[in-house]
């Protein structure tokens, strides 16, 4: 445990020393994480001029939902996401070799090497933006509902990591896939509730691409309007999600064949 | 011909890696698809259910605009320069831009060949109509064109300033974000309230994408389309020569290695 915290303290460092020499960059990357935020809020806002409840969900629902994707979002691109994109091109042209002469368990590894530190930027604005969500029904929030929701929001980034793994192992079967750019896009349905979805299409986004289960369960957690059965399917998918990303880069692990010489 | 040719060039070294392509071009198809049923909920809600076939409409117009318009050469342009790539273009009895623009016809050919059949499956699903007529058709033609070429234009010129900021992508990510919103993706301009109306009206995003649209989906007079027309064709103009401009001040300070 203290090698893993070592490496993600150095890890982490580095990355932070390395976008601190690019300050004209660092501050565009903290510009696009702000932008691109009040880009996702503007559309909501867009949104609710036209109604005042759209399938159920009020405003102040949608934006403590949208702080919920914007942080989890930001908590997988600081270090998640860029590493698991790494793993995809290091396969692809056989330099996986040097992770796997590593004396640390490669699949950790592969998913907390690359650092972004900018994305800190999106966690912050996420955070701000769920509280700022449940300042109009913080009345109705309890410890017990608050501890439930902080559960179910981590098990929502297990699942993400977990879908994100999977995609990213499929280099080892499929060499040149970088199909983990397709659930980037299959994420951006997150910003809404599946309510707002037609029944069908909340299926396959329930079912098939969990991405009910990364924004509006939690959502739903933290307006406290979540079942207890909810929650075990929420803990289950997450569990069931993880067993899946972990055994495909398992397997695909024994598949590698290094291109190096 | 040699346009011709590093165009075809481009679209069969890209058909070589299609699954790779293809699933890029999945992905430009998610947001406007995305937004069709948010905002197919949100008049349900608000009680104008018969304005559903038009958004309708428009996402999946905006679906073909947007692949067409797209312009991703801008990112391997600014790579290119970053990485000291961009010698082989200016070694080229080729203009740079042109050879860019070129790359961009050819990766079209490969990117519409799924998105067309794609859009057609949607239209067929979703049973949507438009009404139209041959003016329409040669506004939307004529609009779409023009803003292809001005959402190529405004990358390049983002792109070369490679030559000044290492990573010109955070130039060109705030771009596609100003574009999404004010561009008819997030939500339909004739949905924007007056004053962002009247600011995507100011700044080149509506005629890089939702001009062509609205063009061949409204009733425009004749007079106001051909208005329309001329703002996005100055737009072109301007922009077009800002973008020279910056590149010619770009090549002299660009400098290479590597043997």
């Amino acid at each position: 445990m203290r090698t893993w915290l070592k490496l993600l303290w150095v890890y982490g460092k580095l990355a932070s020393l390395q976008d601190a020499a690019f300050r004209a960059n660092l501050l565009i990357g903290v510009l696009h994480g702000v932008l691109g935020f009040a880009t996702a809020l503007g559309s909501v806002f867009l949104l609710y001029n036209q109604a005042p409840v759209v399938n159920g969900w009020a405003a102040h629902e949608v934006v403590t939902l949208l702080g919920v994707y914007t942080l989890t979002h930001g908590v997988i691109g600081v270090f998640i996401g860029p590493s698991l994109e790494q793993l995809v091109e290091q396969v692809i042209d056989g330099s996986y070799d040097f992770v796997l002469l590593k004396p640390v368990k490669e699949r950790i590894h592969s998913s907390v090497r690359v650092w972004r530190p900018v994305a800190v930027t999106e966690c912050l604005l996420g955070f701000i933006t769920v509280v700022a969500g449940m300042s109009r029904s913080v009345q109705s929030l309890t410890w017990g509902s608050a501890v439930v929701a902080v559960a179910i929001w981590a098990a929502s980034v297990v699942t993400v990591y977990s879908i994100l793994l999977f995609l990213a192992s499929l280099a080892f079967y499929f060499k040149g896939s970088r199909l983990s750019w397709i659930f980037d896009s299959m994420f951006l349905m997150a910003r809404y509730p599946v309510d707002i979805y037609p029944s069908w299409f909340r299926v396959v986004l329930t079912w098939v691409v969990p991405v009910a289960f990364v924004t509006t369960v939690p959502a739903r957690a933290l307006n406290a309007s979540l079942s207890a059965t909810d929650v075990l399917i929420a803990l289950v998918v997450a569990v069931l999600a993880n067993l899946l990303g972990t055994r495909v880069f398992d397997y695909g692990l024994r598949r590698y064949t290094s291109a190096t010489g | 011909m040699r346009f011709l040719t590093v165009a075809r060039e481009t679209a069969m070294s890209w058909m070589a890696f299609r699954g790779f392509f293809f699933s890029l071009a999945f992905q430009w198809l998610l947001p406007p698809f995305v937004a069709l049923f948010v905002w197919t909920a949100a008049l349900k809600s608000s009680g104008r259910a018969g304005e559903i076939g038009w958004v309708t409409s428009f996402y999946l117009l905006m679906m073909i605009v947007n692949q067409f318009t797209y312009s991703y050469e801008h990112w391997t342009v600014g790579d290119a320069i970053r990485t000291g790539r961009y010698s082989r273009y200016l070694l080229k009895p080729m203009h740079p831009m042109i050879q860019a623009a070129a790359e961009n016809v050819g990766g079209k050919m490969v990117f519409m060949s799924f998105n067309i059949p794609m859009v057609l499956i949607l239209w067929v699903f979703f049973r949507s109509t438009i009404a139209l007529d041959a003016y329409k058709l040669l506004f939307f033609a004529v609009s779409l064109a023009l803003a292809a070429v001005l959402r190529f234009l405004w990358g390049h010129a983002l792109a070369t300033a490679a030559l000044w900021l290492t990573r010109a992508s955070s130039l060109l990510l705030l771009s596609d974000a100003l574009l999404f919103l004010l561009g008819g993706q997030a939500a339909p301009t004739a949905m924007f309230p007056q004053w962002l109306s009247d600011l995507a009206g100011a700044l080149p995003f509506r005629y890089m994408l939702a001009l062509p649209v609205e063009l061949l989906l409204g009733s425009h007079p004749h007079g106001e389309a051909l208005r329309l027309l001329a703002v996005q064709s100055v737009w072109v103009l301007g922009v077009g020569c800002v973008s020279w401009a910056f590149w010619h001040l770009s090549m002299r300070q660009y400098q290479s290695t590597g043997g």
